[in-house]
């Protein structure tokens, strides 16, 4: 079914109205009246508490030269990019849930031994019809905003807000409901929706696309109980598609691959009640912890279902990397919570208040045959990067935030540098005043270890209001860090990152 | 499935040769009214505009075609007459057939890649809305307004 048109149906059509969180019963007032409740009680929560600000509002910014600590290492030379939602309130009307903001794409670019940083709103359709307005006109996935613009489906509130990755000469913008976004890496102009063919124009495209050691890129977009399997050739270029049943409902942010399967996870969730403009699409997603997680391991070049198998019940965002053995076995890493209702956390920041952090990372092993294997790696972790390089090869580290202050409710504290063969983990404790984003590896030129290069990453400093961008030597972490660059302002904390060289 | 059926049936609009403009009543249609699309929001002179003219269906399921109109495009504001209806009411879906292939071109999950809008409704969420939503009442000449809409 490769490239072969697919019937259309209401079901889909309508589901992708669901996924802008709107029915035709929709009740405006009520709608208005939460939203302005969220905005109410974070209002009162940031004037007691100053950690808020990295869930207030972001803005376009132009920083020749930050004041750098330490020596920024000769040899790393390149933007880090980091997007993440930034446009939470408009005229008094506040998001409910915290991945329904606009993406800002952030730009730390390192050269000469000198940091400079630029910051723009991607201009989504839904962002410029908003910008010029001055207010809220469409829901995204968190509901609570009464729909006043026209929309088609998912691009329509598309806010292109979760993560970035580099594409020949363009930086591509993610989310994960509907299409990717081109910008010019140089200026962060947006420079359209990617488009490759009609029958998958404005499909979802996940945030969480894999690259292969051949250089080409495979992703998936969820159907609900269906999924979208894409390849990308190394230019961008559309390969092949497909649309594969998976028998079943269950929530997914990211996915797996190996040099020969495409593993694809999902949570133990379900859609609950009338996916109503009020909860969105997130606000329905429950826990069902009576259904285990689900996995799918198509093969990467036909796309054709190869086996299937459960974990235990519960929720991930995130894997670090797969890689498989001559005998089918697939060795992976997953930041696992069991608590199925992990979506419903991210509703808090908007009020206020901040998520409960348990997912616990584990190395997984998945035989052919058999029960699948576990061994807990790593409690309270998120965000699990690895060396580019090693993604689908053997590989030993995983890079991740973490806690080292076990009283910590609020947010990350530390960057961990995870060791799945020998443990004896080592950390950064970033301390009591910072709020740690997700870091990245950059493989030093030339280099052959898995862990030599540096480890990058953003924080917030919410003592000094100011974020900053922190340069490591990503075999060492525990020693310290070697350079950090300030911004002279706070920046709402971001989703996911990316390194380009150059 | 009825309201996408709907709209794929709109796609076969195009496979039927008439056109519904330039009709003036005579004293033939006595007794029977015009009724006059205003379709705001075309993005270019691109194609052609196919439309459905629909009537409530007596058993109360999906309304039923009662003709269709079919012209070439102009960019803003164009106008559409269905002529020669008896009173009762009606409603209009239409779409904007741009690269003029006969069929409103949709992506694999369904989502309409040309424009596309319905009589009263000057702000389209997604799907088709029901009849009475959509619906003019026709009891003289009357006239309602399309807001075209397009994907992203």
């Amino acid at each position: 079914m490769s490239g072969g048109a697919e019937q259309p149906d209401r079901r889909a059509f309508l589901a992708l109205a669901a996924a802008a969180g709107v029915t035709t019963a929709m009740t405006a007032t009520h709608a208005q009246a939460q939203g302005g409740a969220a905005r109410s009680a974070y209002a009162d929560a940031t004037v007691v508490d100053p950690r808020l600000v990295a869930f207030s509002n972001g803005r376009e910014l132009d920083t020749a030269r930050l004041v750098v600590e330490g020596e920024v290492p000769a040899d790393l030379a390149g933007g880090f990019f980091r997007n993440g939602p930034a446009m939470f309130e408009r005229e008094g009307v506040r998001y409910r849930h915290w991945f329904d903001g606009d993406g800002l794409m952030q730009r730390w670019r390192i050269h000469d031994g000198a940091v400079s940083y630029r910051s723009r709103f991607i201009q989504t359709s839904k962002y410029a019809l908003e910008n010029a307005a001055s207010r809220f006109l469409l829901p995204v996935s968190g509901g609570g905003i009464t729909p006043t613009a026209a929309f088609t489906g998912a691009n329509s509130t598309n806010p292109s807000n979760t993560s970035v990755i580099s594409m020949g000469g363009e930086t591509w913008a993610l989310w994960e409901g509907g299409s990717a976004m081109r910008l010019d890496p140089e200026t962060l102009d947006t420079l359209g929706l990617v488009r490759w063919n009609s029958e998958i124009d404005g499909a979802p495209f996940s945030a969480h696309p894999r690259r292969g050691d051949d250089g080409r890129l495979w992703n998936v977009g969820s159907l609900g109980q269906r999924v979208l399997l894409y390849r990308l050739g190394r230019s961008g270029e559309l390969e092949k598609f497909k649309i594969q049943p998976l028998g079943q409902e269950g929530y997914f942010h990211d996915f797996l691959l190996t040099r020969r399967s495409l593993v694809l996870i999902q949570c133990s969730t379900r859609t609950q009640g009338v996916r109503s403009f009020e909860s969105g699409s997130f606000g329905s997603l429950r826990a069902a912890p009576d259904k285990p997680m689900r996995v799918h391991v198509f093969d990467r070049e036909t796309f054709e279902l190869v086996r299937e198998s459960e974990l235990p019940s519960g929720f991930a965002f995130h894997f670090g990397n797969a890689w498989e053995e001559d005998d089918g076995t697939i060795n992976f890493d997953i930041v696992h919570s069991p608590d199925g209702d992990l979506m419903l956390e991210f509703f808090k920041p908007m009020s206020g208040l901040f998520p409960a952090w348990q997912a616990v990372s584990y190395r997984a092993s998945l035989p052919p045959r058999g029960a699948p294997r576990f061994e807990r790696l790593q409690d309270r972790v998120e965000f699990p990067t690895i060396n580019p390089r090693f993604e689908t090869r053997r590989n030993r580290y995983v890079y991740a935030t973490a806690f080292q202050n076990p009283a910590r409710q609020d947010w990350f504290d530390a960057v961990v540098k995870i060791d799945l063969e020998r443990g004896g983990n080592q950390y950064f404790d970033y301390g009591p005043d910072w709020m740690v984003e997700e870091h990245v590896f950059v493989p030093r030129p030339g280099a052959q270890d898995e862990d030599d290069g540096w480890l990058v990453g953003t924080a917030l400093n919410w003592t000094a209001q100011k974020s900053a961008l922190t340069i490591f030597d990503a075999a060492r972490p525990g020693d310290g860090f070697i350079a950090r660059a300030w911004l002279d302002t706070p920046m709402p904390l971001g989703l996911h990152g990316h390194f380009r060289t150059g | 499935m009825r309201r996408i059926e709907r709209l794929v049936c709109v796609l076969m609009l195009a496979a039927l040769p008439s056109c519904t403009h330039a009709q003036q009543p005579t004293e033939m249609t006595k007794g029977r009214y015009a009724l006059t699309l205003r379709v705001e929001g075309v993005r270019s002179a691109s194609g052609q505009l196919r439309a459905e003219l629909l009537g409530r269906s007596q058993d109360g399921e999906a309304p039923r075609r009662i003709s269709f109109g079919v012209q070439d495009a102009v960019a803003g504001t164009n106008v559409m007459v269905f002529p020669d209806l008896p009173a009762g009411d009606y409603a209009v879906q239409l779409f904007h057939d741009e690269n003029a292939n006969g069929k409103v071109d949709m992506n694999v999950i369904g989502v309409p890649l040309e424009g596309y809008g319905f009589s009263n409704v000057p702000v389209v969420q997604g799907g088709i809305p029901p009849f009475d939503v959509m619906k003019v009442s026709v009891a003289a000449d009357a006239s309602a307004t399309a807001v075209l809409v397009y994907a992203p």
